[in-house]
């Protein structure tokens, strides 16, 4: 486990973080051999859960039925912080679908333990077997790897929403040029301020249902073409 | 006359229809050529606090150009049409 720890610890952030969570799987499918199929079950912004990533077709498959119905382990593991166990061999089972959809494909064991951070949980490890049930040391180490994973996956979540804000903030400032230069024209043209110009321009805007920024772009296209402009 | 009234009713509306977190609009705001802080804006979004109709139609513009994005026709009304009945 502290070769896999380690390895957590080295990766870098400098993917996407879908790569980013391929990776967290792959380290977590070599620290724990015994398990035939893992994933990570990811919230959004919503609280929409999503496999991120998986090590076998068969976890994508029984967890997308959770996600389809709206109830299972990995979806309470990654809202309340539990762990969840599930035998789908239990006459009685916490989840009676979900454990015959599991039996149906030879699933002997799963488990779903939280991606705890001090506040909240970032998600789910999810772990399914089909060779039999899963020994209390497997579950143990993967305790300790959910644990580490927690704090690598919400390090690349902000690292990945600081790209997505830098970028959207590359986009505004490009956006605003335009609409600037826009505004520019009609007050040139109709001798207005610049809040009448923008009124004009955003009534426009909202009348031919096009974008703010793609009316001011043809505003500008069309005076540096010498055509008279109309807003 | 500009309504405040309306003017929230119909930002808030559109900004839970776009699902956009407020640093999110924010950042569409100053694309729009606004230049709000996050805590006008919450107050503009989320309350009914004397706004100009520039602010509005700033917010408006910003969460239209979203939705346009999901197909829905600029649902979010400008200032000219959230006026006093």
């Amino acid at each position: 486990m502290t070769a896999a720890v380690v390895e957590l610890a080295q990766l870098l952030l400098g993917d996407a973080l879908s790569a980013y969570v391929h990776r967290v799987v792959d380290i977590a499918a070599r620290a724990l051999p015994e398990v035939d199929a893992i994933s990570i079950t990811l919230l959004d912004d919503h609280g929409r859960a999503r496999t991120a990533a998986m090590s076998a077709p068969l976890a994508a498959l029984l967890d997308e039925r959770q996600y389809a119905t709206g109830f299972g382990p990995c979806l309470h593991a990654a809202t309340t912080g539990d762990t969840l166990q599930v035998d789908p061999h239990d006459p009685a089972p916490a989840y009676p679908d979900f454990a015959a959809l599991a039996r149906h494909h030879g699933v002997k064991a799963t488990a779903a333990l939280a991606l705890p951070l001090p506040h909240h949980v970032v998600g789910a490890l999810n772990l399914y077997t089909t060779t039999g049930p899963l020994p209390p040391a497997t579950l143990e180490r993967a305790h300790t790897f959910a644990a580490f994973a927690a704090v690598a996956l919400a390090n690349a979540a902000a690292h990945d929403d600081s790209l997505r804000m830098a970028d959207q903030l590359h986009q505004a400032l490009a956006s605003r040029a335009v609409i600037d230069q826009a505004k520019g024209i009609l007050m040139a043209t109709y001798g207005i301020d610049g809040d009448e110009a923008f009124t004009r321009l955003s009534q426009t805007s909202q009348r031919t249902n096009t974008k703010l920024r793609d009316v001011a772009a043809d505003l500008v296209s069309r005076t540096r073409t010498s055509n008279p402009p109309s807003p | 006359m500009f309504d405040p009234h309306r003017s929230w009713h119909a930002l808030s509306m559109g900004t839970a229809l776009s699902g956009l977190p407020l640093p999110g609009l924010l950042i569409r705001c100053e694309g729009a050529g606004g230049d709000l802080t996050l805590d006008r804006l919450a107050a503009l979004v989320w309350s009914s606090a004397p706004r100009t109709a520039l602010e509005h139609d700033i917010i408006a513009v910003a969460l239209n150009d979203h939705l346009v994005d999901d197909g829905l026709n600029a649902p979010v009304a400008t200032s000219s049409d959230v006026a006093t009945p």
